[in-house]
């Protein structure tokens, strides 16, 4: 039976998973649309209340993918995506990948992992944009 | 660059610096993605000249940052120590909040810092007039 899982666990992992797929890109000198040739500078991990679903992201310019609508819609309440860093945190790409994948269309259903930076493991604030797009994110 | 902790690499008078970005802005100089590329691909298969036991830590910092927190400690550390190994003064952007702060402090370093060259590696010079805010003072310190 699948048990709920620990959020700062999960991100850590996470953080630890990009570590050793950085280290790899850069040995084998891989070309550059390459995922993780540099560390990202915060990761995070968005997920239900009960701690059973889950999506992870990191922190980068919001070029091609498609934002939920949903979602869309609320960040664009502070700047276009792409202008004033809307569209680049680790929360918001963490919930993008949440809502498409697991069509969920509630941003109240979303909880985010503390956010962390991948090299270090250091805890990343909240910045005011994901305080103003999550309800639980304060 | 503001999405990314992006390592960069340096000689400032004479030492060899390594620098983790932490979300902040690199120097003009530093920018061009195919010349920084090439130097962190160099440096990530360049092999270690120091030994575990030959790198240092600025103690000072990680007790103040870290205090009764060893795991966050032991993760914080690895990947400066790594470069340190590698030859390097490992630095990292001290103020993660500010993105136009450009203050980096030592995190590791090798215990003869100055005493070594990296072979077979380019790296550039800090132009003058460019260099952030560089904390060299635990070099004396750490001796």
């Amino acid at each position: 039976m699948k048990r709920p899982f620990n959020p700062d666990k999960e991100v850590c992992d996470y953080c630890d998973h990009i570590m050793h797929a950085h280290i790899q890109v850069l040995r084998e000198n891989k070309d550059e649309r390459t995922w993780y040739w540099d560390y990202p500078a915060v990761a995070a991990v968005c997920h239900n209340d009960t701690c059973m679903a889950k999506r992870s992201s990191f922190s980068h310019y919001p070029s091609g993918g498609k934002w939920h609508g949903v979602l869309r819609a609320k960040l664009e309440e502070i700047a276009p995506i792409g202008q004033r860093l809307v569209g680049n945190c680790a929360e918001q790409h963490a919930a993008n990948n949440y809502m498409n994948q697991l069509t969920e269309d509630d941003l109240g259903e979303l909880y985010f992992s503390i956010a962390r930076r991948p090299r270090t493991k250091e805890e990343i604030p909240y910045c005011n944009n994901c305080k103003r797009t999550f309800p639980n994110i304060h | 660059m503001l999405t990314h902790d992006i390592d960069w690499f340096c000689i400032v008078n004479g030492i060899y610096v390594h620098l983790a970005s932490a979300g902040g802005i690199l120097p003009l100089s530093f920018r061009d993605r195919d010349i920084l590329r090439e130097l962190q691909h160099n440096v990530a298969v360049a092999p270690y000249l120091f030994a575990e036991e030959d790198v240092v830590d600025n103690e000072a910092f990680l007790n103040q940052r870290f205090a009764n927190n060893p795991k966050g400690r032991a993760s914080y550390v690895v990947s400066f120590r790594d470069m340190a190994r590698k030859g390097f003064v490992s630095m990292d952007r001290t103020n993660l909040l500010e993105t136009n702060d450009n203050h980096y402090h030592i995190v590791s370093r090798p215990r003869l810092w100055n005493e070594h060259s990296i072979e077979n590696i380019v790296i550039p010079e800090m132009p003058v007039g460019e260099k952030p805010e560089l904390d060299f003072s635990p070099l004396g310190l750490l001796e």
